[in-house]
């Protein structure tokens, strides 16, 4: 839940803003960047519990459009990372485990009109790295290589086992002692369930 | 860290027509809306400098050779280079019986000679350090003047520059500025301080420098007309650490 102060609401009430957005990896060790230019340092907050500081040397690119995600919904979502960075090459370097499965965490910082923090930075996606690509493009004047991390969020990775059903049989199969599809082979397409009659 | 010697551009030998040092701001807007307002949102934490020296005068062989050594160092961008900022207008120089003190006469070795050339050891006039510790992205400061005679006085738009520790030369520009009325100063800075500062550190305001690199691989490209002259442009982004050797 985003929690705003009273000096962060009136900061995003006027028609110019000034935001920090965060992007965390917890990897081995953890990558923290922001969009803004130099380091800054953020206090204590829900993901770093001594503050930190986050590195805005252009190595974080761009971020994603993230989506509140309710329902049981999953989604995956890229990270544009510099892809000629000495600290995200070394990264992308190490052994891909220890980038995988890693939390990954996108936040944004309200900053008042002399650049200071209102408050602390507001985790507003939380995801699971799961794997990096790298891409090498020619444009005019030059060549851009990016990294892109996907991201999954919480339901990314739910699984239904192929060739299997939500019949009474297989559910008893999957997890015994389980009611939950006794009642599947009364439901069937164009057919009218009759209410039952206790009487 | 190894501190990494980094080159100086050489500003008493190439002289630019025009100079532009700014801080890039980077907006992003949602659009006008109905009403005609444009709400815009910015996301760089302050900005970083650019830099655009025009037409600089290749008149002649110690520019032209400069120049072109200049580009090798720089490799394309790829290599930082400290560019000093020439400020002299602006810098709160110090007076003497209304006479601007801009710089001291020469300093000899101990038996009065020079070095080979003929120069001694020079020392800017202004002495400008930090009152208290500042820390990492700070935008308030106190600043301390003094020097001989009387100490220049600050209005707001000078420039000045610190050498950090592990960033080394980063500039920053005085936005505002209130006299305490001994000697130090109340002044907001832009962009925002990038390391934590010591109290006392010296701040340059005589040549402000900072670590730029060039903005593209072609930025030191020079056409030369016939008699071995170009007024090649040139433009620089700030640099950042880690540094690689030269």
């Amino acid at each position: 839940m985003l929690v705003l102060n009273q000096d962060e609401i009136d900061a995003i009430e006027s028609s110019t803003q000034r935001l920090g957005i965060f992007f965390r990896l917890d990897s081995d060790p953890v990558v923290r960047l922001w969009l803004g230019v130099g380091p800054c340092r953020v206090g204590v907050n829900a993901l770093d519990a001594n503050g930190a500081i986050y590195t805005g040397f252009g190595e974080l690119n761009n971020v994603p459009e993230v989506e509140q995600l309710i329902n049981g919904r999953a989604t995956r979502v890229e990270f544009a990372i510099s892809g000629v960075s000495g600290r995200v090459m070394q990264a992308a370097s190490e052994d891909a485990e220890t980038i995988q499965g890693s939390e990954c965490a996108l936040g944004l910082c309200i900053f008042g009109g002399s650049w200071q923090q209102l408050g602390p930075p507001k985790w507003i996606f939380r995801g699971t790295a799961d794997y990096m690509t790298m891409a090498q493009d020619a444009v005019e004047g030059g060549v851009t290589r990016m990294i892109s991390l996907s991201v999954g969020s919480l339901m990314t990775s739910r699984r239904r086992r192929g060739l299997s059903y939500l019949t009474n049989q297989d559910q008893q199969a999957r997890h015994p002692g389980d009611r939950m599809c006794e009642r599947t082979t009364l439901y069937a397409q164009d057919t009218d369930k009759v209410w039952p009659r206790f009487s | 860290m190894t501190t990494v010697a980094l080159f100086h551009f050489p500003i008493n030998i190439l002289w630019e027509a025009q100079v532009s040092w700014e801080i890039t701001s980077q907006m992003v807007g949602s659009g006008q809306t109905a009403s005609g307002v444009s709400p815009t949102t910015r996301i760089d934490g302050g900005g970083a400098w650019k830099l655009t020296l025009s037409e600089v005068n290749l008149l002649w062989a110690d520019a032209r050779r400069t120049w072109r050594s200049l580009s090798a160092i720089c490799d394309g961008g790829s290599n930082p280079i400290v560019v000093p900022m020439r400020d002299i207008p602006d810098v709160p120089y110090p007076t003497s019986g209304g006479v601007l003190l801009t710089r001291y006469d020469d300093i000899n070795h101990t038996d009065d000679v020079p070095f080979a050339s003929g120069v001694g050891y020079q020392v800017g006039t202004v002495d400008a350090s930090l009152v208290g510790a500042a820390l990492l992205n700070a935008t308030s400061l106190t600043i301390a003047i003094s020097g001989p005679g009387t100490p220049g006085t600050l209005r707001g738009g000078e420039h000045f520059s610190i050498n950090h520790p592990v960033l080394r030369y980063r500039m920053y520009r005085i936005r505002t500025v209130k006299d305490n009325g001994d000697g130090t100063w109340n002044v907001t800075i832009r962009p925002p301080l990038r390391a934590n500062t010591p109290d006392g550190t010296l701040l340059d305001f005589a040549t402000p420098k900072c670590v730029m690199r060039l903005a593209s691989g072609k930025e030191m490209d020079a056409a030369f007309e016939p008699m071995w002259i170009s007024r090649p442009t040139a433009s620089f982004i700030e640099a950042f650490p880690p540094f690689p050797v030269p």
